[in-house]
């Protein structure tokens, strides 16, 4: 089921007034079915799929806790890697092996290979709850969490409904002790749940799906765009990114909030960044920490040769971009945020050894560069080949400015609606959401600004008319669904 | 319960918010149009063909058939033609018009004391999508109030809150432009001639549920109201992808077969492939829907479905 479905709007008070409505020891079971329910709203036999890989989890849970030796429990871990990266590997990757497969086998024996194909779809959200299952496991190995005894329990963990498709990826720490603790019904809670619910829908249904018709008339044939219009529509999709996954966030997040349940943080107003590094800290927080906890740190973090470091960033950072999908297009992406990583910290060196003062015009250059490096490097994650990426990079690099242009791009991305009126109300509303998201932000994560009702109530109402009326109600996904 | 009080404090303050931000918006023109309709996504403009098609229509009035479709139907179904073979017609056809919007014009405009026979006219590559046009259309522009909630309602799309507020607003001024095209019982004829057809690519037929079973709705609906009901598939060589038709046919055949009702298939079209006959590459012209017409009411007659009684 989607967040922006008119399904959803049922869904969602149905299940958190039957949560609030019956006795604790009964809550689980209602979580989840509504969370299968949910997932299998999407394609109903995948929900096999996620059974299989919470079965074997689940046991090598308990059978890692009890292992006897070290050598044992190390078996048992990687038993249980192999079964959530070769399902990765079979629904995933396997076509992207074959396809890559085939163009070696073309090149050197001049035909492709006999295997075939899968013929099957992309089980939504599979990276997210594989990547969730095997948080479990390894904090299980670490002795950092006790295995779950219920198994219904430990299907909540994986499957609990707001963050079962696009996170944020969990740790077993933080939310599986909320399943067992009682929640009372407080106030305080739905009341932030829903606001941050409400962002996350104006982000999403406003910004960013309104962005995504104009950066799909661009980004679908580059070769006939101009630079500036492949140049405004880059921007754009670094808007609308953000706005779809955080939105997506926020909506997960508000929705266990008005249950009572903490997840963590994924987006903290990550464009305002100073440094690459920054932009990792605050930018799907969930899927950093995982990789920093789980790969980068046992593959030795920074207490080993800087050769060494640099070698574990680039590993980290390619398999962030496979994570994201079978495509070169997000290895190269990967690979490009492991290069600036590398610099960066060169840089951050050199800065230091040379006493470069840290003051507002500094912070604003390296807040503009480090904005512009990620820019370059989303042109990958969008386009749909290298070749495209290729081609928009280079008509950027020829790109003239003038009036002339800047008119045949507005007209470009009218073509939807032939109304080029829209098109500048959009990018007047596009540029006040762009003044309005860091207060937000703060007053519904942080609930500190809005001391004055009457200016608090007028604003919700806003969003909430802004949504109604401004709000683009398409057959469009969350981005990050595909992952 | 703090929740509740504020939420309905919330509510109120939303819905006072949203009128009034439309109102501004309503007020403000841009080039002499409202600026909602530059802001807002999905709003067909109030006037044109289906604003003077119901306008005109009088359903107190008896018919022996009524017309329902697309651009195919607006076009391509004479009752001149028709009146010619002894059968008074009028055609309810709308540009895009999608099955729901079909199933409520049955539903709230055809009963037994204004007609006998129903012409649906299907086309799949209208029924491959839900077309939002067509809904916004029929909210903007039909003169029923309860047609417009309707349709607004089934639409389960929220966008049709901003359609049915600006039908409202509307009624305080002018309707935007006025279709001025030849309207004959409905039907608007065309007269140019194809010259250069456009080359097609290649089209792919899908599946659309929400189109599909609202076919079933309104075959079941005027099928169980006795009225008798022919399927009817336009005249369309140039667009005419053997393959995607076929996947077309395997959708709806299953419901047609369920209530009995035949398709009258003129996609091939028996007579009708020579460009000379088309307007453009999607619609009859005048000459060439005389043809149709008359091949199809010779049909409709050998089946039964137009019977001599109709005629007296």
């Amino acid at each position: 089921m989607l967040f922006n479905s008119l399904d959803f709007l049922f869904f969602f008070p149905l299940v958190t007034l039957l949560f609030y409505a019956i006795k604790h020891e009964y809550r689980w079971i209602l979580l989840l079915a509504a969370s299968c329910f949910f997932y299998m709203y999407f394609i109903p036999a995948y929900l096999l799929i996620l059974l299989g890989t919470i079965i074997i989890d689940y046991y090598a849970g308990l059978f890692i806790e009890s292992g006897k030796s070290k050598k044992r429990k190390k078996l048992l871990l990687l038993a249980s890697i192999i079964a959530n990266i070769g399902t990765l590997a079979v629904f995933k990757y396997y076509n992207f092996f074959l396809d890559n497969l085939n163009i070696a086998g073309t090149l050197l024996n001049g035909h492709p290979t006999a295997i075939r194909y899968i013929g099957i779809a992309l089980p939504i959200g599979l990276s997210f709850h594989t990547f969730q299952a095997m948080s479990y496991t390894f904090e299980v190995y670490y002795n950092r969490q006790k295995a779950e005894r219920r198994f219904g329990y430990y299907a909540l963990y994986v499957m609990f409904y707001p963050q079962l498709v696009a996170g944020p990826i969990e740790r077993p720490q933080n939310i599986l002790h909320q399943f067992h603790t009682e929640k009372k019904y407080k106030y305080e809670n739905v009341r932030d749940g829903l606001l941050l619910m409400l962002w996350g829908f104006f982000k999403k249904i406003v910004v960013a799906d309104n962005i995504s018709s104009m950066v799909n008339i661009a980004y679908t044939h580059p070769e006939q765009q101009t630079g500036l219009t492949l140049l405004f529509a880059t921007y754009l999709f670094a808007i609308q990114i953000y706005c779809d996954f955080s939105g997506y966030s926020d909506i997960a997040i508000g929705a266990a909030k008005t249950m009572g349940f903490e997840l963590m943080e994924n987006f903290r107003t990550p464009y305002t960044s100073k440094s690459i590094k920054e932009f990792w800290n605050r930018w799907h927080i969930s899927l950093s920490s995982w990789l920093k906890d789980y790969l980068y740190i046992p593959l030795g973090g920074n207490k080993v040769k800087t050769s060494r470091m640099m070698l574990n960033l680039m590993i980290v950072f390619t398999i962030s971009g496979i994570w994201h999908g079978a495509n070169w297009n997000f290895i190269i992406w990967g690979f490009l945020h492991g290069i600036y990583l590398i610099i960066a910290i060169q840089k951050e060196k050199l800065f230091k050894s040379i006493n470069v003062p840290e003051n507002m015009i500094t912070n604003t250059v390296n807040m503009i560069v480090t904005f512009h490096l990620i820019l370059f490097a989303w042109i990958f994650f969008r386009a749909t080949s290298f070749t495209d990426a290729s081609i928009i990079i280079k008509s950027i690099a020829k790109l003239k400015f003038g009036l002339q242009p800047l008119i045949h791009t507005l007209d470009i991305f009218s073509v939807g609606e032939k109304n080029l009126g829209r098109t500048l109300f959009l990018f007047a509303l596009i540029g006040g959401f762009m003044i309005a998201d860091p207060i937000m932000d703060n007053v519904v994560k942080n609930r500190i600004a809005f001391k004055n009702t009457f200016v608090k109530y007028i604003t919700y109402s806003l969003v909430v008319t802004g949504i109604i009326l401004f709000g683009f109600f398409g057959d469009i996904h969350f981005i990050y669904f595909q992952f | 319960m703090p929740l509740l009080k504020k939420t309905i404090l919330l509510i109120f303050l939303s819905v006072t918010t949203y009128l009034i931000v439309f109102a501004v918006f309503f007020a403000i023109k841009v080039g002499g149009i409202p600026l909602v309709y530059r802001a807002t996504s999905g709003q067909v403009w109030e006037g044109g063909k289906t604003y003077r098609k119901f306008r005109a229509f009088n359903e107190k009035e008896s018919y022996d058939a009524f017309v329902l479709g697309s651009s195919h139907a607006l076009h391509g179904y004479n009752p001149e033609v028709f009146k010619a073979k002894g059968i008074k017609m009028h055609n309810l056809g709308t540009d895009d018009q999608n099955l729901m919007c079909s199933y409520y014009l049955a539903k709230e405009y055809i009963t037994h004391s204004n007609c006998k026979v129903v012409i649906l006219d299907v086309y799949d590559r209208v029924m491959t999508f839900q077309n939002l046009e067509s809904i916004s259309d029929f909210i903007q522009n039909i003169n029923k109030e309860k047609t417009a909630i309707h349709i607004a309602l089934a639409s389960k799309d929220i966008r049709a809150i901003n359609m049915y507020t600006l039908r409202q607003f509307n009624k305080f001024s002018h309707p935007l432009f006025l279709n001025k095209e030849i309207m004959k019982d409905g039907y608007i004829p065309l007269y140019n001639q194809l010259k250069n057809p456009h080359e097609e690519v290649k089209w792919k037929y899908k599946t659309n549920n929400y189109q599909l079973n609202y076919f079933d709705k309104l075959l079941s609906y005027l099928t169980s109201s006795g009225f008798k009901v022919a399927a009817v598939e336009h005249p369309l060589p140039y667009l005419y992808f053997p393959v995607e038709h076929q996947a077309f046919l395997n959708d709806i055949n299953p419901i047609l077969n369920k209530y009995s009702v035949k398709l009258y298939d003129y996609t091939g079209a028996k007579g009708l492939t020579d460009l000379k006959f088309f307007a453009d590459e999607n619609h009859l012209h005048n000459n060439g829907v005389e043809i149709f017409n008359t091949l199809l009411i010779d049909e409709l007659f050998k089946d039964g479905i137009f019977t001599n009684t109709l005629k007296n």
